[in-house]
């Protein structure tokens, strides 16, 4: 399958996006050959969507360093950007938002007094005023003209010039804020039109495949609220109201006519509060697991976008309303309280990789001396580990993972498939580490039992890290010789991929 | 066989008469298929059957090339001082002691080489006792 252009709009879009490049980085399989991602977000310094950024840029050098390499299951998707419109990476950058207020923006002061009275009757004084700097604080009124132009600019076009038939497009946005709930209908409404629009007095560009793409889209609901603060004109008391009248909108715009092929519905009523802060470097929510769940709905597009079809802009198919579920409801979720299909989907993944990222932290250094680091041409020495890129890349993106599983475990509606400890920043309070407390790494999944085998009976039974290594002296004699990178990668996805297996789940 | 053990053994130790004694009793065949196969048992159990990480360092490595030195040395002596009092051949047990103590060098001598050719099949030591 072809290329995936994901929309994430707004803040919820790049959380969501993190927790996909997690999972693609476990090595759960997407279906697609290249994933796109394009950040919408007015909101530059925003610590989540620069976080989502950086992880992402990583995920792009560990995947060139060993994603083509067949015995190795981690970074296996490959993600790119536009990058001849896109330059500084995966945020589109909205024009006109920097250092203006929405006053500037839509050139109030130039208005006639009718405009300005109608403007008046659309706009508070406070949207008005408001700097554009930091998003648009809830307000999907101000969201759906300054992202208007997103459609208008060059990095639409160039889109749309790239779209290939193949291609699929899914969006990512919130229902509740101000970012994700205008930008969302607007972006799709462009979409089925096909038409790109850059200068006024030029004549449209029509292009039919995109017009007649197959789009997916998940909407997330409201999934936190927002403490009270003097500082923030964001009332997350509206949430509710605001995510029903943009149902009630999207019912007949959006999936009520036919401009989707499917749409996914996600939300939570445990929600945690976060601090309430408008945006910028401050605006820093710890990772969820609606998040991860709604990633899931990305990788379940993929999986199902064979069955849709879009004649004249509009799908040919019913269109499919998919919600998220788990098996049991509980305040701590685990492995145990999700469905079979989930489970089959991340668990083992998720698992291996936990494994290999606990592994690097605490044990690599210690375990150099053994056959899979030291007998083949390219060895995994100390200066493998201190001094090259990728292995510092590698260290860097699987600490992002740890503190990603340890904001998901600390969050009000816990995730906790794993038994780790969250260490945090104590003046900031943001997690900086998790790690296990457990001896034995076959015992921190929690609710799940470490299998035994005839093995464990013999006079020589390995156990712990010692059949850890083992399994990465098997690995090594599969992989053989290769790059170091790609050994590096293929010998342990190969390693923890079998001890899953082994000791855990052995029918996935 | 006794043929070809004989230098082998002599290159190690060779004191007349006792070492002719040795040969002419074809002793050497019987001491020498004690040494290949005894020492291919341990470095087999080393390098494959107890094949694991936690004991795959030099140092237990050298631990089996002692046990299977020590074995094959009393092995040595035990089944030449029965031989020889069998047929009434005096000898003091110096004598048996430096045999079985050059017969400890040569087990050494083919753990070694054992251990050099046995080493890259096993997936815990193969680097054991050096690195590649």
């Amino acid at each position: 399958m072809a290329k995936l252009y994901i929309f994430a709009i707004g803040g919820t879009g790049a959380r969501v996006i993190k927790a996909l490049t997690m999972l693609l980085a476990c090595g759960v399989k997407s279906n697609f050959k290249e994933i796109v991602p394009i950040i919408i977000d007015p909101d530059k310094n925003g610590a989540d969507i620069n976080r989502t950024i950086n992880i992402l840029k990583e995920y792009q050098r560990i995947h060139d360093g060993c994603g083509d390499f067949e015995k190795n299951d981690f970074f296996k998707t490959k993600i790119t950007t536009l990058s001849e419109i896109i330059a500084s990476g995966f945020r589109y950058e909205v024009d006109g938002t920097q250092s203006s207020s929405f006053k500037d923006f839509i050139d109030f002061g130039n208005m006639d007094t009718p405009n300005r009275y109608f403007a008046n009757l659309l706009f508070s004084n406070d949207n008005l005023n408001s700097n554009l700097e930091v998003g648009f604080k809830g307000n999907p009124n101000m969201g759906s003209v300054v992202l208007n132009q997103f459609t208008r600019s060059a990095a639409f076009s160039a889109f749309a010039n790239n779209y290939k038939p193949d291609d699929s497009i899914f969006i990512i946005s919130s229902i509740f804020g101000g970012t994700g709930a205008a930008g969302f209908p607007l972006l799709l409404k462009n979409i089925r039109e096909g038409k790109v629009v850059i200068d006024e007095n030029k004549d449209p560009k029509y292009h039919e495949f995109l017009k007649n793409a197959i789009v997916g889209a998940i909407t997330v609901q409201p999934y936190f609220k927002l403490g009270v603060s003097s500082q923030s004109r964001i009332d997350s008391q509206s949430f509710i109201t605001k995510t029903k009248a943009a149902l009630h909108y999207y019912s007949s715009n959006v999936s009520g006519n036919d401009s989707l092929n499917a749409m996914y519905y996600i939300g939570d009523t445990d929600t945690p509060e976060y601090p309430n802060i408008e945006g910028g470097r401050q605006q820093k929510n710890d990772a969820h697991f609606v998040e991860l769940a709604s990633a899931l709905a990305v990788i379940d597009f993929g999986n199902t976008n064979n069955f849709y079809s879009t004649v004249d802009g509009r799908a040919t198919n019913q269109i499919t309303f998919k919600e998220f579920g788990i098996d049991e409801g509980a305040k701590t979720v685990n492995f145990s309280h999700l469905n079979q299909a989930t489970n089959e989907l991340i668990r083992s993944n998720l698992t291996a990789y936990f494994y290999f990222s606990l592994f690097l932290k605490d044990k690599l250094k210690s375990e150099l001396k053994r056959p899979y680091a030291e007998f083949y041409t390219n060895k995994f020495d100390i200066s493998y580990l201190s001094q090259n890129p990728f292995y510092l890349t590698l260290s860097s993106f699987n600490k992002s993972f740890r503190i990603w599983l340890g904001e998901m475990y600390r969050n009000d509606e816990h995730f906790r498939p794993f038994s780790i400890r969250v260490l945090k920043d104590e003046r900031t309070n943001d997690v900086i580490e998790a790690e296990v407390t457990d001896t034995s790494i076959f015992s921190v999944l929690n609710d799940v039992k470490e299998r035994k085998s005839f093995l464990d009976r013999t006079p020589f039974p390995k156990k712990n890290y010692e059949l850890f290594v083992h399994e990465l002296n098997k690995s090594a004699e599969i992989v053989g010789n290769a790059d170091i990178n790609k050994r590096f990668m293929g010998v342990f996805s190969t390693a923890t991929q079998s001890l899953v297996k082994k000791k855990l789940f052995s029918n996935e | 066989m006794n043929d070809f053990f004989t230098p082998i053994f002599e290159f190690f130790h060779y004191s007349s008469p006792f070492s002719d004694d040795l040969y002419s009793q074809g002793l050497y065949s019987i001491l020498g298929l004690a040494q290949v196969f005894g020492t291919l048992f341990w470095v087999l159990t080393f390098y494959y059957w107890i094949n694991r990480p936690k004991f795959a360092y030099w140092y237990h490595w050298l631990i089996i090339l002692l046990v299977n030195s020590l074995v094959l040395m009393i092995a040595s002596m035990t089944i030449t001082q029965a031989r020889f009092s069998a047929l009434n051949l005096k000898y003091n047990t110096g004598d048996y002691f430096i045999f079985g103590l050059k017969s400890a060098l040569m087990a050494a001598s083919f753990f070694f080489v054992f251990s050099m050719a046995f080493r890259w099949g096993s997936t815990n030591a193969k680097t054991t006792p050096y690195p590649h």
